[in-house]
């Protein structure tokens, strides 16, 4: 299957997640009575800052959490996605203001900020693995969740002041306008990694079940291992060495080749143990008691 | 090619979404005009926001102003709550700030151009009132002269400003731009309705400083309306619609020059003759939406709505209100339990687990241990520091923890599981994936 839903689904939540905490850190801001343009704007750099730093941690922590399960990742993750967050999302807002007075008003301009904010915030998980490809799909799903979570806001807004009362409507209506934000930066995150990786390893059997693990195609070797610094993280598996094997890309190919420990490979029966193997659609492959699927969009792979 | 074709559509529903998201389907209702008269917002005021001002004309069916309306004949609603008026000035009191543009550029000699500007601009002068009007004089050609900066106006002013505008001779390019710039520029931060009136008679040929979209920018974000009045028959009228447009004004054409000066006079009317109401916003936020106000005028005459709208700044509004602190609480555990949930589900099915050993079939049956012993099977090694055995190639003891030189310890050659040839420095067995 493709689609990793599971994928999608715990960015998607992961985004809502942010969104909340961010609308609960601006809370404060609602005392700062601060007027004219600069004021705005000030008000805008510092809510921006505080929403992209929760959305950002939130998104950060989705490495650490359900695929390297390692604490230092998480650690790193969080602290690297909340600092991206918070300056794209400072950045992000006072760009959509600029553009917001420049054209008088309307829905774009507000859009287009937050489409700007979704992007930076959606580079943070990519800088963290140090990944341009990831990287760029984030700074894409980003903003597209920012443009579709930003142009729904207002509506939103003006639906609940119609619906129950103007002060619902504006209290409320931020808190649900920043969920919503959060929930399409994060679910789009997953839905164009999703779709535009072009080789990714599934999950069949250990910790990581039912996951795809996305490869980077710039990157010329990606170590799998048990250890923090593994391009590739195998958690739960006593089996799995610190730096087990690698893969590396050789042209449009990628080669899975041992390095601390035994590969195995699926045969026509059984799996047996291979040196350095060019990788193919569907090979099967295991490390420790982990197996894993690789799944590619190449040529040449019997697809 | 397909994942090309899934990002298309990906970005084509977004853009979709954010299009019908633009659309303002929850149209607030305006109450419905009666008729009779005709009222018109002409300018709406947000600079002290949320004290917002309106300026309205109030015209009966034949196109005259209604003037000398009371402050009782106004009602606002915004966004439909009715507010009250707190600053109201009447018709013919209404004070005018602006700034009057006077092309002499070549092309204005022709026939009687020249003497009909001169007449108008004098005409306009003679409409305003001393003490309360405000009034600059820019002469442009190539470039621009400011033959008065903006200043009440009064008796010495007045003979100054006619002096210098009927000097005016014709000459050289159009720069257009740059002038409407510069007016701009001079009524940039003064507060209230502040107007440009711009005659030109063709094209901008010679700005410099600026350009069409850079000006028009400019004079928005300043608050300045310009009205355009466009002289004889060279004029580019497309553009001179688009900047009263862009900025909230309207755009005069006089083919001929001679009803020039009853123009400029019936401008500077309809100026003082506006109505402008000061209300405070219910909602004072900064929350970037566009609101919509509604003034019903009552007359013996009839009824009539003008509808003006203004947009606030702002992305968002943090709030506080208890009801969504805790509501905001449930739904964050809400989400950490959806965050949870695949993973327990996972624990529930028995997914994510290592299969026992024993039920494992995975790895190739073990082939026929070798018949010989190897010549180079290791030698059972001790630990440097407590003598207790070691595994072959151990780096650490079992025991005691203390690490050993691994040069010492012998390496088999060939894998003594299946007797295959390692390669050298092999950890294990690249043929059965035994460890070595």
């Amino acid at each position: 299957m493709r689609f990793d839903f599971r994928r999608i689904y715990i960015h998607t939540v992961l985004g809502a997640i942010g969104g909340l905490i961010g609308w609960a850190l601006t809370i404060p801001l609602a005392w700062l009575q601060l007027g004219g343009t600069l004021g705005l704007f000030f008000k805008d750099t510092l809510i921006g800052a505080l929403a992209g730093l929760a959305v950002g941690m939130a998104l950060g922590a989705y490495d650490g959490l359900f695929a390297s399960r390692s604490f230092k990742r998480l650690l790193k993750g969080v602290l690297l996605g909340g600092l991206v967050g918070t300056f794209g999302g400072a950045l992000g807002l006072i760009l959509g203001e600029v553009i917001f007075l420049l054209g008088g008003g309307g829905v774009w301009p507000r859009a287009l900020g937050w489409a700007l904010f979704g992007a930076l915030v959606g580079s943070a998980q990519g800088i963290s693995q140090w990944s341009l490809a990831k990287m760029g799909y984030g700074m894409l799903g980003g903003l597209l969740g920012g443009l579709i979570g930003g142009s729904t806001y207002e509506r939103l807004s003006v639906l609940l002041q119609m619906l129950v009362s103007r002060e619902l409507g504006l209290s409320v209506g931020g808190a649900i306008g920043l969920i919503v934000l959060g929930v399409f930066i994060g679910g789009l995150i997953g839905v164009v990694e999703v779709v535009l990786r072009t080789a990714w390893l599934r999950f069949t059997r250990g910790l990581l079940e039912g996951q795809t693990v996305t490869l980077d195609p710039r990157k010329k070797e990606q170590t799998l291992g048990a250890a923090d610094d593994c391009g590739i993280v195998i958690p739960g598996d006593p089996d799995v060495l610190r730096h087990h094997a690698a893969i590396l890309r050789q042209g449009n190919a990628f080669v899975v080749e041992p390095r601390d420990g035994p590969v195995l490979l699926r045969g026509q029966k059984e799996y047996t143990a291979v040196d350095s193997h060019i990788l193919r659609h569907e090979d099967r492959l295991q490390v420790g008691k982990t197996r894993f699927t690789f799944l590619s969009e190449q040529k040449g792979g019997a697809s | 090619m397909k994942r090309v074709l899934l990002l298309l559509l990906l970005f084509v529903c977004a853009i979709t979404w954010a299009c019908l998201m633009s659309i303002d389907f929850w149209q607030r209702q305006s109450v419905a005009a009666p008729g009779g008269i005709v009222a018109e917002v002409t300018y709406v005021d947000q600079a002290e926001f949320p004290d917002v001002t309106l300026y309205l004309d109030v015209r009966d069916e034949s196109g005259q102003l209604v003037t000398g309306l009371a402050e009782s004949a106004f009602s606002i609603r915004e966004d439909g709550d009715v507010r009250d008026i707190t600053a109201f000035i009447g018709s013919g009191d209404q004070p005018v700030t602006a700034v009057m543009l006077i092309d002499h550029s070549g092309s204005m000699a022709d026939g009687q151009k020249m003497s009909d500007a001169i007449a108008a601009a004098l005409a306009f002068l003679d409409e305003l009132e001393d003490g309360r009007d405000s009034l600059g004089v820019i002469a442009f050609d190539d470039a621009f002269t400011v033959l008065g900066d903006l200043q009440v106006v009064d008796e010495s002013a007045r003979a100054d400003l006619r002096t210098s505008i009927s000097a005016l001779q014709p000459d050289g390019g159009t720069s257009y731009y740059d002038a409407i710039y510069k007016a701009t520029s001079m009524l940039k931060g003064v507060p209230g309705r502040k107007v440009v009136l711009a005659l030109t008679d063709g094209d901008d040929t010679s700005s410099s400083r600026t350009n069409l979209g850079k000006m028009i920018d400019y004079v928005q974000d300043s608050n300045v309306v310009v009205f355009t009045i466009g002289l004889g028959a060279d004029v580019r009228s497309a553009i001179l619609e688009q900047v009263a447009r862009e900025t909230g004004g309207q755009y005069y054409e006089e083919p001929s020059g001679s009803d020039l000066a009853q123009l400029y006079t019936d401008i500077a009317r309809s100026l003082q003759d506006e109505y402008s109401l000061t209300y405070r916003s219910p909602t004072p936020q900064s929350d970037g939406t566009t609101r919509q106000v509604d003034v019903v005028v009552k007359t013996s005459a009839g009824e009539a709505v003008a509808v003006g709208t203004y947009a606030v700044g702002g992305t968002f509004v943090p709030s506080l209100n208890v009801w969504s602190c805790a509501g905001s609480a449930v739904l964050l555990a809400l989400a950490a339990a959806m965050l949870v949930a695949p993973g327990l589900y996972d624990r529930v099915r028995g997914r994510g687990q290592l299969a026992e050993a024993a039920s494992e079939p995975a790895l190739a049956p073990v082939p026929p241990p070798a018949p010989e012993p190897s010549p180079a099977t290791p030698v059972a090694a001790t630990c440097s520091a407590c003598g207790e055995a070691l595994r072959p190639g151990a780096r650490f003891c079992r025991a005691c923890g203390t690490p050993q030189a691994l040069r010492d310890a012998p390496r088999a050659m060939v894998c003594a599981n299946c007797g295959a040839a390692l390669r050298p420095g092999a950890r294990f067995c690249a043929k059965c994936g035994q460890r070595v």
